[in-house]
C-alpha cells in the first residue's frame, strides 16, 4: 500500500526536514502519526498525497513507485487517496453538498449516484440539515466534518487527516475517530496525524513518531524496512 | 445531462470586468482597420476593371489637320493590343463635359479638343512609351491619357494601406494575446489554493482548463458582440456620410455578402484566439505542478 525507502525531503537549499525514512504500511492498517510542531508531520503527508516530491529516496504508493509513474497517470492515483486537510480547505462558495460532490464529480460520476451518496453521508456525519450551507454559516465543527465527508465521499484506499480533531472537544474527537475506525473497517487504510496524546492512548493503534525529521515506529504492526 | 460544472469562484476576480472592455475594443479597432481597407481596395479594383483598359487621346482641334487625325487613328487601329479606336462625336464630348459647364453647351465658343478613345485588349498592351512616340511624330501637341498610370499608382497606396493594415490587425491580434495571458494569469493566481486543492483531489489538468476556457469564451463572446455591434454603428455612419458627400472612396462596397463574411472572421478569430490563448497559458502552468 505504501511503502519510503530512504527518503529525503528538503525544500529548495535549506535543512532536510525529513530524513531516511523507511517504513511501510500495510493494506487496511490504522496509524496515528505524531511528533512535536515543526517534525515535519504535515510535509510527511504531502508526501503521501503526492502534493510534494522527495528530493531523494523511494516512495510506492498504491502499488506505483511515483517516481517512475507518469505526470498524466497521478490523478487517477490521488483519486484513490482521501484527505483531510488541517485548515479544512473547504471551497467557500459551494455548499456543503456540493463541496463533498467535488471529488465524485472529479471522478465523472453521474449527478444521481453524487446526489444519492451525498446527502446519505451527509446525514451521516450529522449535516442532513445544513446540506445547502455555505461554509462560512456553517461552525468550526460543522466545516471539518463537511472536510471528513469530502474525504471519504469517494471510499478511497487511503485516507489521510492532518490534525482533524483540532478544533474540537475530547467527545467529538472520540466519535471523528469511531468514524474512521469505521472506515478503516471497510479496508482503507488510515493514517491520522494529531498530538492529541490522549486519543493516541485510547485507541490501540500503530503511533509513528515524527522527531526532528527522523521517524520512530512506538507500538506497531508496521513493517520497518 | 453533464451539467457545466465551474468550481472555481471567478466572480472573484476582476477579469470578467476588463476582458470583455478589451477584447471589445480590439474587435472594434479589428473591424475598422479592416472595413476600411476592403473598402479602399474594392473601389480600386472596380476603377482598375473599368479603366485599365482605355487610353484617352486629346489633341487640340487646331494643332491638328483631318489627316493627321486619320493616320493617327489608323496607327492606333493598327497596333498590336488594341481592340476599339473611337473618334469621339460633338454630342458625345458636350455629354462628358456636361456636369462642369450644364446643358446650355449649344453656342459654346469654346474650342473642343478631338478625343478619341481607346480600348485595349486586358493586359496583353504594354507598348504605350513606343505608341506616344509614334503619335507625337505625328502631330507634337496630342495628348495622351494611360489610365493605367495613374491607376498603378493608386493600387500601390492601395498595397500600402493594406499592409499598414494587417500590420494594424496584428498588432490588435498581439496586444489581445496578451491582455488574454495577462487576465488568465491574474485569474490563475487568485483562484491558486482551489486550483490545488481540485489538482490534489486528482483533477485532471482538462478539467481545470475547461473551466477558464468556458469562463473566457463566455467573456469573449460578449466582447466580440460589443465590438461588432459598435463597429456596425461607426460604419454604417461613415457608409451615410459618404453617401451625402458622394466620396467614392468610401463606396457600397462595405456592403457586399463577401465582404461581410470576411469581416465576421474578426469577432470569430478574437475568440478563438482567447480561448487558444487562455488554454496555453492555464495547461503550461498547470504542469508546473507536480
Amino acid at each position: 500500500m505504501l511503502h519510503f525507502e530512504n527518503v529525503g525531503m528538503r525544500y529548495g537549499i535549506g535543512p532536510e526536514i525529513l530524513r531516511d525514512l523507511n517504513f511501510s504500511l500495510g493494506e487496511g492498517s490504522f496509524n496515528f502519526l505524531t511528533g512535536p510542531s515543526g517534525a515535519g508531520k504535515t510535509t510527511l503527508l504531502k508526501l503521501m498525497y503526492l502534493a510534494l516530491k522527495p528530493t531523494r529516496g523511494l516512495v510506492h504508493l498504491l502499488g506505483h513507485d511515483i517516481a517512475l509513474t507518469p505526470r498524466s497517470e497521478l490523478p487517477m492515483i490521488r483519486r484513490q487517496i482521501g484527505v483531510v486537510f488541517q485548515e479544512f480547505r473547504l471551497i467557500p462558495h459551494l455548499s456543503a453538498f456540493d463541496n463533498v460532490a467535488l471529488p465524485l464529480r472529479i471522478s465523472e460520476e453521474s449527478e444521481d449516484i453524487i446526489e444519492k451518496h451525498v446527502k446519505e453521508l451527509l446525514v451521516w456525519v450529522g449535516l442532513g440539515n445544513q446540506i445547502l450551507a455555505k461554509p462560512s454559516i456553517l461552525s468550526g465543527g460543522q466545516q471539518q466534518r463537511v472536510a471528513i465527508a469530502r474525504a471519504i465521499i469517494t471510499k478511497p484506499r487511503l485516507l489521510l487527516a492532518d490534525e482533524p480533531t483540532g478544533n474540537v472537544d475530547d467527545n467529538i474527537a472520540l466519535r471523528l475517530m469511531h468514524l474512521f475506525e469505521e472506515l478503516n473497517k471497510t479496508g482503507t487504510t488510515v493514517i491520522i496525524a494529531t498530538h492529541n496524546q490522549k486519543l493516541i492512548e485510547k485507541l490501540d493503534h500503530p503511533v509513528m513518531e515524527l522527531t526532528d525529521g527522523e521517524l520512530k515506529i512506538l507500538n506497531n504492526n508496521l513493517n520497518r524496512s | 445531462m453533464k451539467r457545466f460544472r465551474r468550481d472555481l469562484p471567478f466572480e472573484a476576480d476582476q477579469i470578467g470586468r476588463f476582458l470583455p472592455w478589451i477584447i471589445s475594443f480590439m474587435v472594434f479597432l479589428g473591424l475598422l482597420a479592416l472595413a476600411i481597407t476592403l473598402s479602399i481596395s474594392e473601389t480600386i479594383n472596380g476603377w482598375n476593371k473599368n479603366m485599365s483598359s482605355h487610353i484617352t487621346i486629346q489633341v487640340p482641334s487646331d494643332k491638328a489637320s483631318s489627316d493627321d487625325l486619320q493616320k493617327v487613328i489608323r496607327i492606333l487601329k493598327s497596333t498590336k493590343g488594341i481592340e476599339k479606336v473611337q473618334l469621339l462625336d460633338n454630342s458625345t464630348k458636350l455629354t462628358l463635359i456636361e456636369p462642369w459647364l450644364g446643358k446650355k453647351t449649344e453656342n459654346l465658343s469654346v474650342l473642343l479638343p478631338e478625343v478619341i478613345e481607346v480600348e485595349t485588349e486586358r493586359n496583353k498592351f504594354d507598348n504605350i512609351s513606343v505608341l506616344k512616340i509614334k503619335l507625337r511624330e505625328v502631330i507634337p501637341e496630342i495628348t495622351i491619357d494611360d489610365h493605367r498610370e495613374w491607376l498603378m499608382r493608386l493600387i500601390s497606396t492601395s498595397d500600402k494601406i493594406k499592409i499598414i493594415s494587417i500590420a494594424i490587425l496584428l498588432i490588435i491580434g498581439v496586444i489581445s494575446v496578451t491582455s488574454v495571458m495577462f487576465a488568465t494569469k491574474t485569474g490563475l493566481a487568485v483562484h491558486t489554493p482551489i486550483i490545488n486543492l481540485l489538482h490534489l483531489m486528482g483533477a485532471k489538468d482538462s478539467y481545470i482548463v475547461n473551466q477558464f476556457q468556458l469562463r473566457v469564451l463566455y467573456l469573449a463572446i460578449i466582447g466580440s458582440f460589443l465590438g461588432s455591434v459598435a463597429a456596425i454603428i461607426v460604419l454604417y455612419i461613415f457608409k451615410t456620410i459618404a453617401q451625402d458627400i458622394e466620396l467614392s472612396i468610401y463606396s457600397e462596397s462595405i456592403v457586399p455578402l463577401n465582404n461581410w463574411l470576411v469581416l465576421i472572421t474578426v469577432p470569430l478569430t478574437a475568440i478563438i484566439i482567447s480561448v487558444v490563448t487562455t488554454r496555453r497559458v492555464v495547461l503550461r502552468t498547470l504542469a508546473r505542478i507536480p
